[in-house]
């Protein structure tokens, strides 16, 4: 660049490093400051949407020279899931949003390792019902035993769990007898959850939910799929068709969930063990026919390959594990009973 | 592995985020805006996993 900018970068073997799944600290950093950056200019070209004179204006640029001030408290602030969901969606509305509901959020404080948030501006982002059934003490308790869990057999999703998820926000599953949880790139650290009915069961989300987080963030700063790509995959963790970014976002997710159910079958506790390898068994599977076709479709760029086929270097080598027969058939039965993961798989829209 | 759009706001002082030309914000934000609020957004509402449930 000639302008005397300098733009967020990674190399090859930084989005190898991510496609490990393992994230150095240096690295986590990166990918905050790139939320940090995008953030930045939502809000920048909010205020100047929006006039400098203007409610949102003036708050925006108080806040910027807060932050002038408070440097230390930038980088958390600007890569608070309620920055980014109000500077989108208020964007988004051309401007239109209000300032004092950023304002109120921000005040708000956390209260143990998360913030528990059911008010404004994820109540409306996320777009479900908040979830009143269980208390503040029963969500604080669940997460430190998954915490617990987490860092007891599987250190390394701890370790960025804590550094990249800071708030829970929690939801009434739109299918009550299914659990929920979701997360959207604009609310970095975020997380939509249904009450959990146990804290493995919010282990696993928050494993799998960090990863979208990841790759939300690298996406920001690199394209890891060809835009407009026609290909689509029939994955057999969705009943509709994805492209080939939500694809990946599956495939990235779903390594995870076979690595936590892997750990949590060999070293776990002895009651799951027969429910995490069926797990293991389906996942590991499904997740390495889904890269296969990803990785033969030509719809990656070459970042997203270099980030693929490090995914790969995961999961391929799982498929030659031994397992229970009996895991190894129910998934075979499970996969097929969805007919999908054939290379006739792969559909194309014109 | 590509070119990124996305300057570096985070380490600029903040005071001089009003300066930055209209160009660069616009750039910055090109990969984010080319991508509806759908698209950035995934759940497993739909997919529902087997073992997580029914432990």
């Amino acid at each position: 660049m000639t302008d005397g900018l300098v733009r967020h970068s990674l190399s090859a073997a930084e989005l190898a490093i991510i496609g490990s799944g393992v994230l150095p600290g240096p690295l986590i950093t990166s990918l905050k400051r790139a939320i940090a950056s995008r953030n930045i200019a939502l809000l920048e070209v909010i205020r100047r949407l929006s006039g400098p004179a203007s409610a949102t204006g003036r708050m925006i640029g108080a806040l910027w020279q807060e932050l002038e001030q408070r440097a230390d408290r930038g980088l958390a602030v600007l890569v608070s899931p309620q920055v980014g969901a109000w500077a989108e969606d208020t964007l988004r509305a051309e401007g239109r949003g209000d300032p004092e509901v950023l304002v109120a959020a921000l005040g708000r404080r956390a209260s143990g390792g998360f913030r528990l948030d059911t008010g404004e501006p994820l109540r409306s982002h996320f777009g479900f019902d908040i979830a009143e059934t269980m208390t503040r003490a029963r969500w604080a308790a669940l997460c430190r035993e998954a915490l617990q869990l987490l860092a007891a057999r599987h250190g390394r999703t701890a370790a960025s769990l804590t550094e990249l998820i800071t708030t829970i926000v929690p939801v009434n599953s739109p299918a009550p007898a299914d659990a929920f949880s979701g997360t959207s790139g604009a609310a970095f650290g975020a997380v939509a959850l249904s009450p959990p009915i146990g804290s493995a069961q919010l282990a696993a989300a928050f494993s799998h939910e960090l990863q979208h987080h990841v790759l939300a963030a690298t996406q920001e700063i690199v394209a890891l799929t060809e835009p407009d790509h026609p290909a689509r995959f029939a994955v057999p963790w969705r009943d509709d068709p994805r492209n080939a970014a939500a694809t990946l976002q599956g495939i990235y997710a779903h390594a995870a969930i076979c690595e936590f159910h892997r750990a949590e079958w060999r070293d776990g506790p002895t009651a799951d063990a027969n429910a995490n390898v069926a797990a293991y068994a389906l996942w590991r599977q499904a997740t390495a026919q889904a890269l296969t076709m990803l990785l033969d479709s030509g719809a990656l760029t070459p970042a997203g390959r270099a980030l693929a086929e490090a995914v790969g270097g995961r999961i391929f080598p799982l498929l030659a594990e031994a397992v229970p027969g009996w895991a190894r058939q129910r998934a075979e039965t499970e996969l097929a009973s969805r007919r999908v993961l054939s290379s006739s798989s792969v559909r194309y829209r014109g | 592995m590509g070119e990124s759009k996305l300057v570096d706001l985070s380490r600029m002082p903040f005071a001089q985020v009003v300066e930055v030309a209209d160009e660069v914000l616009r750039e910055s934000l090109a990969r984010h805006l080319a991508t509806g609020p759908a698209g950035h957004r995934w759940n497993k509402s739909d997919c529902p996993e087997p073992g997580y449930g029914d432990q």
